[in-house]
């Protein structure tokens, strides 16, 4: 058995523990507990354990719960029963209403990851898909509703390791590190859906790896597969283009980007279905080894 | 003629193991992406230069079988994205003759953005918006600055 496809094996026989939630009551009857992900801390509130269990799924899963002040968080996240509303604060500040918690969880993720993205210090973050294959990381740029979660997804059930459905981190030697927050997958209409790696037999990455391969994807409908191999500058430019970060106020990103892609092999093109481009890449990755 | 770069102070030039380089150009907020064969042009354009000698070093660093009229080609799409200038226009090199000096050399390759559009492309990655918020049956009421206390 080859080292990738040993990894694969482990992939699928790991099951990942979600970390709970309930670990402290405050004075009004509610419940809260602390997250610290790459130094960046965050509080949440609920008011009951029953919405306490709903944000815990949303709020990075695989990361140890601690405990965090509201005054030392770097953001909190609040969730507020009203009569028969559930209303969502980040701080102090009102963010969204609705009747049923659930809905409000999407809300909550984009908080958080806007939080957590102009906070974070010591990664650069790049809109990308992020999965571990073998000991490499594959990254596909590319746009929100360009089908990242889904070939993400795809890639974890084939025996990957997750880094992110949404950002990769790339750290100052060009290393990806994992943000592991759910995967929003769509379930054939407008509405995500929040599916956990280890709900699809896979497990979130714990440690950072060298970029291996850059896909730059165009998904057609009915499409095929049809990339070209392209030069690291390229590929370097696709993770500008991608990054939320501005490279007038941080123009270090170009030496991380520069370190991530300089390992890597990179293409351009377009794919079809999810399933098919699985393969694809699979065959892609084996045959560059 | 003369051929050199237009302004090597304000550049940092980030050079990649395939032979590829990203340029950026602080002063004119410009980022520049160019394949092995633009990349070995820009390395044989320090100091001024001819095309002749760009031509010998390109042949010397990226392949042997370049010729005049590939780095001809390549000097103009270096000239025509403002990182090099020369003294004298070229003719233009026929597209024929650039071809068949082609063998494994891949074309000439410059791909260009500014910090503007950089900044715009980041905004949107920031923003993330998912048109499926707000279309749920239960629509949440969102995004108006309310403090707690407050009825809302």
């Amino acid at each position: 058995m080859s080292s990738l496809d040993q990894a694969f094996h482990d992939a699928r026989s790991f099951r990942e523990v979600v970390h709970q939630a309930p670990t402290r009551s405050y004075q009004s009857g509610g419940h809260c507990f602390g997250v610290c992900l790459y130094g960046f801390k965050i509080h949440v509130e609920a008011p009951s354990l029953e919405v306490m269990e709903l944000l815990a799924r949303c709020v990075f899963p695989s990361i140890p719960r601690t405990d965090i002040a509201f005054s030392r968080a770097d953001i909190c996240l609040r969730v507020v029963q009203k009569a028969h509303e559930f209303h969502l604060y980040r701080g102090d500040g009102f963010v969204a209403s609705t009747s049923r918690a659930d809905k409000l969880l999407r809300i909550l993720i984009d908080c958080l990851d806007r939080a957590f993205i102009e906070g974070v210090r010591t990664l650069s973050a790049v809109h990308a898909g992020a999965v571990l294959l073998g000991d490499l990381a594959l990254l596909f740029p590319g746009a929100s509703h360009s089908g990242k979660s889904s070939l993400v997804a795809e890639l974890l059930r084939h025996g990957a390791i997750c880094y992110s459905d949404e950002y990769a981190l790339i750290d100052s030697e060009g290393l990806v590190h994992a943000y592991p927050r759910p995967l929003l997958l769509r379930n054939g209409g407008s509405e995500q859906t929040a599916v956990l790696p280890f709900e699809l037999n896979a497990r979130v990455a714990s440690s950072p790896a060298e970029v291996g391969w850059i896909l730059s994807l165009q998904y057609e409908a009915g499409g095929s597969w049809k990339i070209d191999e392209v030069p690291q500058s390229l590929a370097l430019l696709s993770l500008l283009r991608n990054t939320p970060h501005t490279l007038a106020d941080s123009p270090q990103i170009v030496r991380s980007f520069r370190r991530a892609v300089a390992g890597a092999r990179c293409f351009e093109g377009q794919r079809g279905e999810s399933s098919d481009a699985v393969c694809q890449i699979m065959r892609l990755a084996l045959a560059s080894r | 003629m003369q051929i050199e770069r237009t302004d090597s102070k304000n550049l940092v030039v980030n050079g990649l193991p395939d032979g590829s380089k990203v340029i950026v150009d602080s002063k004119n907020e410009k980022v520049y992406a160019l394949n092995a064969t633009a990349g070995a042009a820009w390395d044989a354009c320090i100091g001024q230069t001819t095309l002749s000698k760009v031509a010998d070093d390109m042949r010397r660093s990226c392949n042997p079988s370049i010729t005049d009229e590939l780095a001809q080609q390549t000097i103009q799409e270096l000239r025509e994205k403002e990182l090099v200038k020369t003294s004298a226009s070229f003719p233009k090199a026929s597209r024929r003759a650039v071809l068949a000096g082609m063998g494994a050399v891949a074309l000439p390759l410059v791909v260009s953005m500014t910090m503007g559009q950089q900044r715009a492309l980041a905004q949107e990655a920031r923003s993330n918006p998912d048109p499926s918020c707000g279309k749920f049956d239960d629509r949440p009421t969102a995004h108006v600055s309310h403090k707690s206390g407050e009825t809302l």
